[in-house]
């Protein structure tokens, strides 16, 4: 129905402005998207980095080569054929906790960068489209959770309502929609000043429609390029409270959980502490290299800033 | 400017409003009973009497507004309560460790705007060569790293090197402020590692921005050595964006804080708040919540106001 009244649309102008929320074949555009990130050396690393991350996570109880709860008398091993990376004070084999460790970080920063985009989201645009008191009530919601430090607040919810990798997520997600929320409201307010926007509202689209068809696809590529660091900042929040003991419990394995055991035990074999800080930097360092790229790529304005 | 000021500054009193009651949520929303949690969760020895002399003492006996208004009315007043656990008031507890932080988090910033500024400049001057790029990566890499995993490992180098090192103590200012400084500058220059990477980027962005434009062909027409364009002209005015950089950053030092004086074992707010988690300690988890957030709005207040005194166009 609505396309058919959109091809009715005689006017070349009114057609070319609508032409932006439905640009260029999805396929066509995504594939060229790719080849600039790859073109540029750091966003395939990035890339690369954030990949393997997320396949150690995703296929852990395959690949670990045991099982990463299991004790064994052979407690501070050194690397060898049967544990790759040695094994920790109960003798548990280091590679297999980290490659489960991955699965916990990966898990909740996914969760909690999804959650807050979508209630971000939606707030950003509500407000930026309707404007006038709403705009004013949900901005001013968003200033109060902005004057807190993201950690403190993480902190403050943990503290609140114990730890636990479900409170986890609700934690940073909390710290995370005032992010979304206002960098969506921002590009609302100057999407909603094109003329497709005039166009579909003229063609008798109500609010709702318009939010979803013609101002949403145009706000995406700035929401994917702050999901991508935030879920950065995601995997450190995760890793910092699970440092503090109030994050992922032990003994199930987390980085975070993983380093503040083996300040017990750095003196004695500092590996322990070096392998799980290098697996945070790891990830934290492909999703900011490839989120960079993405923004050069998909934000041009913004490119060489910050 | 004064009623750029005054606008600047009754902007802020909704949004201390708000964080209060955000606040004081956290303390209604606390599972299950907050007496149960003091008296040890034990209800086959607990003494009625005392419970309830402690329900009317916390206003549990009064409803969720008239709590939230007598809980406001005292924190206004400079009382935020008594701690569970040692029985002190809070404010007295935070303000008694207000030093640590002020001079942990002064020594970083000192840092990371001194090394942060001069390698950002060097970026953007060389822009595009493998000086830049060394330098873009780097910062880059520097906040992947995490800065408690650094700091982490500060510790176990200084123990492994050097062991016997005196590098987990704290020594009051007051007391020796030679000792206290020497103590204090290894923690601080790591803490500045979380900031410093952001001050380069937005240093040679905002360089560079400011080397595209007109005035800086006038000072290169009139024939300024380039060594006097970038440093007298180009640079003050990037400083603008560096401010505002670093004001935005003092969060993540908050955040930072918490962490290194977990690490570095430093008597600060951050181990206050840490040590009140792990006890369950609500009158002090609530007023240093309170307390970092109103210190974080301020300081990013008198960041506005200082780029308002800076520039004259953001005034408008």
């Amino acid at each position: 129905m609505a396309s058919s009244t959109r091809e009715s649309v005689a006017d070349p102008a009114v057609t070319a402005a609508l032409a932006p929320a439905a640009a260029a074949p999805p396929a066509a555009g995504r594939r060229r998207l790719w080849r600039e990130l790859w073109r540029r050396k750091t966003a395939a690393l990035g890339f690369g980095l954030a990949a393997a991350v997320l396949l150690g996570a995703l296929l852990a109880p395959w690949l670990a080569p045991a099982d990463p709860l299991a004790m064994s008398p052979r407690r501070f091993a050194a690397p060898s054929a049967g544990a790759w990376l040695g094994t920790d004070q109960f003798g548990r084999d280091l590679l297999s906790r980290l490659l489960h460790g991955a699965r916990v970080s990966m898990v909740v920063s996914f969760s909690a960068v999804g959650l807050a985009a979508l209630v971000g989201g939606s707030v950003g645009l509500t407000a930026g489209y309707l404007g006038g008191r709403v705009d004013l009530v949900l901005m001013r919601c968003v200033d109060v959770l902005m004057a807190f430090p993201t950690l403190l607040l993480a902190l403050a919810v943990v503290a609140t309502l114990g730890g636990s990798v479900g409170n986890l997520v609700l934690a940073i997600t909390l710290a995370y929609v005032p992010i979304f929320s206002r960098v969506v409201r921002g590009s609302v307010l100057s999407v909603k000043q094109n003329e497709f926007v005039e166009a579909s509202r003229a063609l008798g689209a109500r609010d709702g429609r318009i939010m979803l068809v013609a101002i949403l696809p145009n706000v995406l590529a700035p929401v994917i390029v702050q999901a991508t660091f935030n879920l950065s900042t995601a995997i450190m929040i995760e890793a910092a409270l699970s440092f503090l003991g109030l994050g992922v419990q032990p003994p199930q394995p987390s980085w975070g959980g993983m380093l503040s055991e083996a300040r017990n035990f750095m003196e004695l074999d500092p590996w322990l502490a070096v392998a799980p800080g290098g697996a945070i930097t790891m990830a934290v360092l492909g999703f900011n290299l490839f989120g960079d790229g993405l923004r050069d790529v998909l934000d041009p304005r913004l490119r060489g800033e910050g | 400017m004064r009623s750029y000021v005054a606008v600047r500054v009754a902007s802020l009193f909704p949004i201390l409003f708000g964080v209060s009651l955000l606040v004081f949520a956290m303390q209604a929303l606390v599972p299950g009973d907050i007496v149960d949690i003091m008296m040890g969760g034990d209800q086959a020895f607990g003494d009625r009497n005392a419970e309830a002399r402690l329900r009317q003492q916390l206003n549990l006996d009064r409803s969720v507004p008239e709590r939230y208004a007598l809980w406001l009315g005292s924190a206004l007043r400079g009382d935020l309560g008594t701690s569970f656990v040692s029985g002190k008031p809070v404010l007295g507890e935070i303000l008694r460790r207000l030093p640590v932080n002020l001079e942990l988090a002064f020594l970083a910033i000192g840092f990371a705007l001194c090394l942060g500024i001069p390698i950002g400049t060097l970026s953007a001057v060389r822009r595009d060569t493998w000086t830049d790029a060394g330098i873009r990566f780097g910062s880059v890499l520097g906040y992947s790293v995490p800065n408690f995993w650094l700091a982490t490992l500060t510790v176990l180098a200084g123990s492994l090197v050097w062991p016997g090192m005196p590098i987990l103590q704290y020594v009051p200012f007051a007391e020796d402020p030679w000792r206290n400084l020497t103590l204090m500058v290894i923690p601080a220059f790591v803490l500045s590692l979380t900031v410093l990477p952001l001050i380069v980027r937005m240093t040679r962005a905002s360089v560079l921005e400011n080397l595209r434009l007109d005035y800086v062909r006038t000072a290169r027409s009139k024939g300024l050595p380039e060594r006097r364009v970038v440093y007298r002209h180009v640079l003050a005015n990037s400083l603008i964006a560096v401010l505002n950089v670093t004001g935005v950053q003092i969060g993540v030092l908050i955040g930072g804080l918490v962490l290194t004086e977990e690490i570095f074992i430093l008597p600060g707010i951050g181990r206050l708040l840490l040590e009140s988690i792990q006890k369950r300690d609500f009158p002090v988890i609530t007023g240093t919540t309170l307390f970092l957030a109103t210190a974080f709005v301020t300081v990013n207040l008198v960041v506005d106001l200082l780029h308002g005194v800076l520039d004259p166009r953001v005034r408008r």
